[in-house]
């Protein structure tokens, strides 16, 4: 494979962390819905502690970790392992809405990187994937460093997050923008921590943002599907 | 003895090798980390019971018990029986018949205290049905100056057809305790089992809440060989996860069942008799459910109940009432509540 220059991969990271990617990530809010409307996470301050504790004791120790392996066996070509790390992932979603989304989204990725002629790509569309096995394999393709590719993973989950909120709340402008500013460091943070955890250290379930997401199924009235 | 074993052709497919990996992947958690231990002089007298307790302990208490149910004609058989330490099976009750026992496991010393390690393997072989509890509560103590550890692992198996009910009592976990709790279910896909765990973190209603220490409960489900559910749940006494909305929330009580085996285009019927009738327990008691949560979910053949409150008395009422509902769809009988629950 040529080596691409460190400003192309730059591009190909705003490309994947990009609003527009069509992948369709924008219809799920995960369990946030009802969080926000039936569980009073209403505020800034409350907002902020929801996803401070999602990023780092929830994707920072699943996703996060997981990310990091899959992009390192993308890399030596070894199938086997991308598929374990894959069940593990969808293994670990506690619920429909969290496992619909992340099945539809790593499939809408899978079948935007075979378009763009991604080898390997294929493969992600004979069996369920989730989205950062996807992710994974466009990062270590386009020889985004794992890293970097991680803190583009955890930062495109975040502002999908606070747009979200911006339409249930209605969260005005200001405080949508500081808070992404604010939380840049647990993003920074839960990185380090993912780097160093050990293979039976991956996992961790938030009871609380499970129960969101399941009670999200029976919301009254939804903007986001469940 | 020979003649019994079954051995699998070694195809080296990507599924097999998947399979071993996971399988390797869970036993490298078993000698559980109690790595404090790990630095101190080693005792000569490291075997105890068939396990070799120095590469987890220094003071450790192994238990173990290995059953397995078979199939005859219209009867469940307990085809094999092996305890080492004080765990121990009661004699099989058949309040439904002989095509389902109910078995009650026995751990006289009624805790886990620093050191101790339990495994029970159940393993429900072509047919054969079960159902398992415990005859009180489980607890688990606080640990000691040494920072022993207590582990308690759960296997359960079951074969084409075969159905399997986990209902033990719920699990207790002291202050400072330090807890590692597993449950691993392996089924194939046409086998049922319905399974739920229920904690308790510190003394509900007394003066003993759940400040330290930690609670590590992994929950495994592998359908024909791969991981489709994986709970894992690492509790450190009074950390932002006890008190946070996306954590516990303020909950001391914990539960979660899982069920497979009843058919997919059923699920969405069951979902909605499970849902109207906590609703209906929550509106009838609103003092004993307040600040309970309940929910339910699917996820492909699973359906899956998740409670957070602080009443272990609502909670395991309610989950209770979760398995009397699902019971008929699961192996066609209505639900008996196992005699000992009542005592």
């Amino acid at each position: 494979m040529q080596p691409l220059s460190s400003y192309t991969a730059l591009l190909r990271l705003f490309h994947l962390v990009s609003p527009a990617l069509p992948i369709g990530a924008f219809a799920f809010s995960q369990g946030l819905e009802w969080a926000i409307e039936e569980h009073q996470q209403n505020t800034e301050a409350r907002l902020k502690n929801w996803w401070t504790g999602l990023i780092s004791e929830g994707l920072g120790k699943t996703d996060a970790p997981v990310l990091l392996r899959l992009h390192g066996a993308w890399q030596q070509g070894d199938l086997v392992r991308v598929r374990e790390w894959n069940q593990r992932l969808l293994s670990f979603r506690e619920t429909q809405e969290l496992l619909d989304e992340d099945r539809q989204v790593g499939r809408a990725l899978a079948k935007l990187l075979v378009s763009l002629d991604i080898p390997d790509a294929a493969s992600l569309l004979e069996h369920d994937t989730a989205l950062v096995t996807a992710w994974s394999l466009a990062a270590s393709t386009w020889q985004i460093p794992a890293q970097t590719s991680l803190h583009g993973w955890l930062w495109s989950w975040l502002e999908n997050q606070v747009v979200a909120a911006s339409k249930i709340l209605p969260l005005p402008q200001t405080p949508a923008q500081r808070l992404l500013l604010q939380l840049s460091p647990v993003i920074e943070q839960t990185c380090e921590t993912a780097a160093q955890m050990s293979d039976d250290q991956i996992g961790q379930s938030l009871p609380g943002w499970a129960m969101a997401s399941m009670l999200h199924e029976t919301q009254y009235s939804r903007l986001f599907r469940s | 003895m020979g003649a019994n074993r079954t051995f699998r052709s070694p195809r080296c497919t990507a599924r097999t090798l998947l399979r071993q990996k996971h399988s390797l992947a869970w036993d490298s958690l078993n000698p559980l980390d109690n790595r404090v231990a790990a630095n101190r002089p080693v005792p000569k007298e490291d075997v105890i019971n068939g396990f070799n307790t120095a590469r987890y302990t220094h003071r450790k208490w192994a238990a173990s018990l290995d059953l397995r149910l078979q199939r005859c004609g219209n009867r469940t058989i307990l085809a094999h029986s092996q305890h080492q330490g004080p765990l121990r099976l009661q004699r099989p009750f058949f309040p439904e018949g002989p095509g389902l026992p109910h078995l009650y496991l026995l751990h006289p010393p009624g805790g886990l205290a620093p050191g101790d390690w339990l495994k029970t393997q159940v393993h429900c072989e072509n047919g054969a049905e079960a159902l398992v509890t415990t005859p009180s509560a489980n607890r688990v103590y606080c640990t000691d100056t040494h920072g022993h550890g207590q582990t308690q692992i759960s296997e359960l198996r079951a074969d084409a057809d075969a159905c399997i009910e986990w209902l033990p009592q719920e699990t207790l976990v002291f202050d400072n305790a330090k807890a590692q709790l597993q449950l691993k279910i392996e089924a194939q896909m046409s086998a049922r089992f319905f399974a739920w765990e229920l904690l308790v973190l510190g003394r509900t209603g007394s003066d003993a809440p759940f400040e330290r220490g930690t609670c590590q409960q992994r929950i495994e489900v592998l359908l024909d060989g791969l991981p489709v559910l994986s709970e894992c749940t690492h509790l450190e006494g009074g950390s932002q996860l006890m008190a946070s909305p996306w954590g516990l929330d303020g909950g001391t009580v914990a539960g979660i069942w899982v069920c497979h085996g009843i058919p997919c285009q059923d699920h969405r019927h069951w979902l909605s008799r499970l849902r109207e009738a906590a609703a209906d327990t929550l509106a009838r008691t609103p003092e004993a459910t307040r600040d309970l949560h309940i929910a339910f979910t699917r996820k492909d053949s699973l359906l899956i109940g998740r409670i957070i409150g602080n009443d272990s008395e609502a909670v395991r009422n309610l989950f209770i009432h979760c398995w009397e509902i699902l019971r008929p769809a699961l192996n066609g009988r209505p639900a008996i509540p196992p005699r000992i629950w009542a005592t």
